[in-house]
């Protein structure tokens, strides 16, 4: 039987996307520009509350974002009328993004004016949890609709967070979701996550996460 | 349903390992594919055919795959178990609050040279 000889590798296949997300955190920090991945499953209302942030915030700041779909350009369309700058970025079939693809589209997109960026991920409760993109923040939205057992059903994603978005609250009497039920699963897998419900319908609950946001990006500009 | 990018990713580094190191032919790769990782070994496994097809240095690799349990750190008691699913509780508290301390990660364990 052959011999071979063992060469000791221990390398994460994730070290590279590691590295390359601490290289873009670094130069947006230099910078002075706040990146904010923001994760969902399609249809929880990532552009809704994109809108009504960027409506809130942007006589203090300028922000930018960069959407990322498999295809089409849908959203880019409906965020460039609020005024914001905007790209679409096709991942090319991808299910997520990481930070290699953050880069080009930074690069793409020039981002030395603008205070925030926000990167609307790829709508996916399971990949894009497993990539750093080299933001500064994390966040999440979860809708009513979908119930209040997901953090259970997807750990990883509330468990990355630094912000969990309860949105369509407006619509809490219709659905079978348990609020104090959907914190106490969020806190199982992730105590320190800031959780706001709101509504990206009626604006409920915007002023703490907009405060939030603001004071987030305000002390990465330090 | 990432699996073969991140098999890519690991034909490509080891590629390059054996360019920089003089290595002109890897028998094995060994992965580690932590329990908890969102890769699926049988899945790992079917693209790992074409993706050596596509190498210099890994053309008759063989992969063998160690799959590695999860280990949960209860918040409360400070135990250390495997938990089966995500609302499982500590098995010495009861407590289901844990953090996850390994088994998410996918890692290239070593290489097999002649």
């Amino acid at each position: 039987m052959e011999k071979y000889k063992v060469i000791e590798i221990k390398e994460s296949v994730f070290e590279n996307n590691d590295k390359q997300a601490e290289k873009v955190r670094e130069e947006l920090k230099k910078q002075g520009t706040f990146l904010l991945n923001l994760m969902s499953s399609p249809g929880a209302g990532k552009t809704t509350t994109l809108m009504r942030t960027i409506d809130m915030l942007k006589g203090g700041m300028h922000i930018g974002v960069m959407e990322a779909d498999i295809d089409s350009a849908v959203d880019a369309e409906t965020i460039s009328s609020s005024g914001a700058r905007v790209i679409q970025l096709h991942t090319g079939g991808m299910c997520h993004l990481d930070a290699e693809m953050t880069r080009q589209g930074l690069d793409e997109f020039e981002t030395q004016d603008l205070d925030l960026v926000v990167l609307e991920n790829v709508g996916n409760l399971v990949c894009p949890a497993e990539f750093d993109t080299g933001a500064a923040k994390n966040a999440m939205i979860l809708s009513v609709p979908e119930g209040d057992d997901k953090p259970l059903k997807y750990p990883l994603m509330f468990t990355v967070c630094d912000a969990v978005l309860i949105n369509k609250i407006d619509t809490i009497s219709v659905f079978d979701f348990d609020m104090k039920k959907a914190v106490s699963n969020i806190r199982l897998r992730n105590p320190k996550a800031e959780i706001f419900p709101v509504s990206a319908n009626t604006g409920e609950g915007f002023d703490a996460w907009t405060d939030w946001l603001s004071k987030n990006v305000g002390d990465w500009r330090r | 349903m990432h699996e073969m990018p991140i098999v890519l990713n690991v034909v490509r580094s080891m590629d390059v390992y054996a360019q920089k190191n003089h290595i002109p032919d890897i028998k094995v790769v060994v992965v580690d594919i932590g329990e908890a990782s969102s890769v699926v070994p049988f899945f790992f496994r079917s693209c790992w055919d074409p993706a050596v097809g596509q190498s210099y240095h890994l053309q008759n690799a063989a992969l063998e795959i160690n799959e590695i349990p999860c280990k949960a750190k209860c918040r409360k008691c400070g135990a250390e178990f495997r938990p089966g699913r995500s609302d499982a509780g500590c098995p010495e508290c009861g407590y289901k609050g844990w953090n996850l301390i390994s088994g998410r990660d996918i890692s290239i364990k070593e290489i097999l040279v002649e």
